[in-house]
């Protein structure tokens, strides 16, 4: 499989007081990739520095296999984008962006557009100040998707927005990775969006990788042993990865869900969620 | 490049109201006052472009601009370009009203309409070139507050050097200027946008959002 992506030893500093990688990632095409990560992880300044919106200070970035710095302006024609509250001047409106995007991609679709809009019901003269967050997000999605863009990098495309409509955008996404050559980077918040859409989890904290698995697997692997307080010294320290302790109990996030299930018969193993997962690992205590 | 200057034109053009009704109530000022308004159209229109700024930054758009396929030098071209478009045509459209107005005056007088046309296109040129590498280097706000200083500076000394006269001019200079006032202008004008634009574009290039 071709990789849509690939960042090796990217490294951003901010002023000295955040620092994103250094990071190597290979993004693998045809697939939903989502990055999750609390505020301030470094989700957005990753995205960001994918399309040169930040300038990293070391590393290279291959998208479609070519340089970034080298074919900027080949490879953001194959990009379609939306980012976290970074749009078009509130006072134009749907219409005056096709007349704007029509000269800014080679590739764009006018009635393309205007079918997306129609589909997501949204109006061609009504300002984008005049809309609601949502009918805004969705005027996003048709600008990003209207071009046929091969890769879509969304930042927060669902943020603030109501379950109805945001099972609305995921289905749209979920249509356009059909295209085996399509590929979704989506950073977000809401981790259960990404156990319904997501192929492979990209979990950054603090400027650095976490871990890059695929969404199956993940889910399958880990758990969360519940123990109570005065059982939590026999738990083998070599099997805990993080630990939170509760006002009863002791929550402990486990791999090798099914090997450990065996070991620890007497315990409750829980499913984990992808939430869980972000919260042990960034809240929970190391062994 | 082209997406970007129809965006700030579209800007502009949803601003129409304000600038027809300027328009309207310096036109019947015209109308009926001995002062000169000519170069009110051409200011409003720079001011009137200043806001495209405001709301670029207001919605983040430079961001969402980079990440189109038009590279950061042509985003600072397409503001150069746009602007230039909308003083010409402020400026065509006072000579049309000018000759209008000189008409029902009859008071037509064609070398006061073309020196104060080109008078005003050579006075946004300066406010423009000045003012836009503040703007893509600060912002909209610290770059305006830029501008009133480095106007109120520029005026200090023109009014110092004009009241102490340091150095004498020779009359045949002065003759020279006012012969040649017209190119002497325009080559101005073109090397000042020259200049700014190459300022503004080393900025934004390293510029992050």
């Amino acid at each position: 499989m071709k990789n849509a992506i690939e960042i090796k030893n990217l490294t951003k500093k901010y002023d000295n007081k955040f620092e994103l990688g250094p990071i190597d990632l290979d993004i693998p095409s045809g697939c939903i990739i989502g990055l999750i990560g609390e505020n301030g992880a470094g989700k957005t300044t990753l995205i960001k520095s994918l399309l040169s919106i930040l300038k990293p200070n070391k590393g290279t970035i291959n998208i479609f296999e070519k340089d970034i710095n080298e074919n900027e302006t080949s490879i953001k024609e194959d990009l379609g984008v939306v980012l976290d509250d970074m749009f078009f001047p509130e006072i134009l409106n749907a219409k005056d962006i096709n007349i704007i995007m029509k000269d800014s991609y080679k590739n764009w679709d006018s009635d393309l557009y205007s079918k997306y809009l129609d589909d997501f019901k949204l109006p061609n003269d009504k300002k984008i100040k005049e809309m609601s967050k949502g009918m805004r997000k969705k005027l996003e999605i048709a600008v990003a998707l209207s071009h046929r863009p091969k890769l879509l990098i969304l930042d927060e495309p669902t943020s603030g927005l109501d379950p109805v409509v945001r099972s609305e955008i995921l289905d749209i996404f979920l249509k356009f990775i059909e295209d085996e050559e399509h590929t979704i980077l989506l950073s977000t918040h809401i981790t259960s969006d990404l156990e319904h859409i997501a192929d492979e989890i990209i979990f950054i904290d603090k400027g650095k990788l976490l871990l890059q698995e695929n969404r199956d697997e993940l889910l399958d692997n880990y758990g969360i042993l519940k123990c109570n307080i005065e059982d939590f010294s026999k738990i083998d320290k070599r099997d805990i990865i993080r630990y939170k302790k509760q006002k009863y109990n002791y929550e402990i996030l486990i791999s090798n869900k099914n090997k450990l299930s065996k070991k620890y018969k007497d315990y409750v193993i829980d499913k984990i969620t992808l939430e869980d997962l972000m919260v042990l690992m960034i809240k929970g205590d190391a062994k | 490049m082209l997406g970007l200057i129809k965006k700030d034109l579209l800007m502009v053009k949803s601003n129409l109201k304000i600038i027809v009704i300027i328009l309207i109530v310096f036109g019947i000022m015209a109308l009926q006052g001995q002062s000169d308004l000519s170069f009110v159209p051409a200011l409003t229109s720079v001011m009137v472009f200043m806001s495209t700024f405001s709301y670029d930054e207001y919605n983040k758009f430079d961001a969402f601009a980079i990440s189109l396929p038009n590279g950061r030098n042509n985003v600072v071209k397409s503001k150069y370009i746009s602007s230039l478009v909308l003083i010409i045509a402020s400026v065509a459209i006072t000579m049309i009203a000018s000759i209008g107005i000189g008409y029902i005056k009859h008071s037509l007088d064609w070398e006061y309409i073309l020196s104060t046309s080109v008078g005003c296109i050579f006075a946004c040129v300066i406010v423009e070139s000045v003012i836009f590498p503040l703007i893509f280097k600060f912002g909209v706000e610290k770059g305006r507050i830029g501008l009133f200083i480095g106007t109120f500076a520029f005026s200090s000394i023109i009014a110092i050097v004009a009241k102490t006269k340091p150095f004498k001019v020779s009359s045949s200079f002065i003759s020279f200027l006012e012969s040649n006032l017209p190119v002497i202008l325009i080559v101005t004008s073109i090397l000042l946008i020259a200049i700014s634009y190459f300022i503004s574009n080393k900025v934004y290039s390293k510029k992050e959002f």
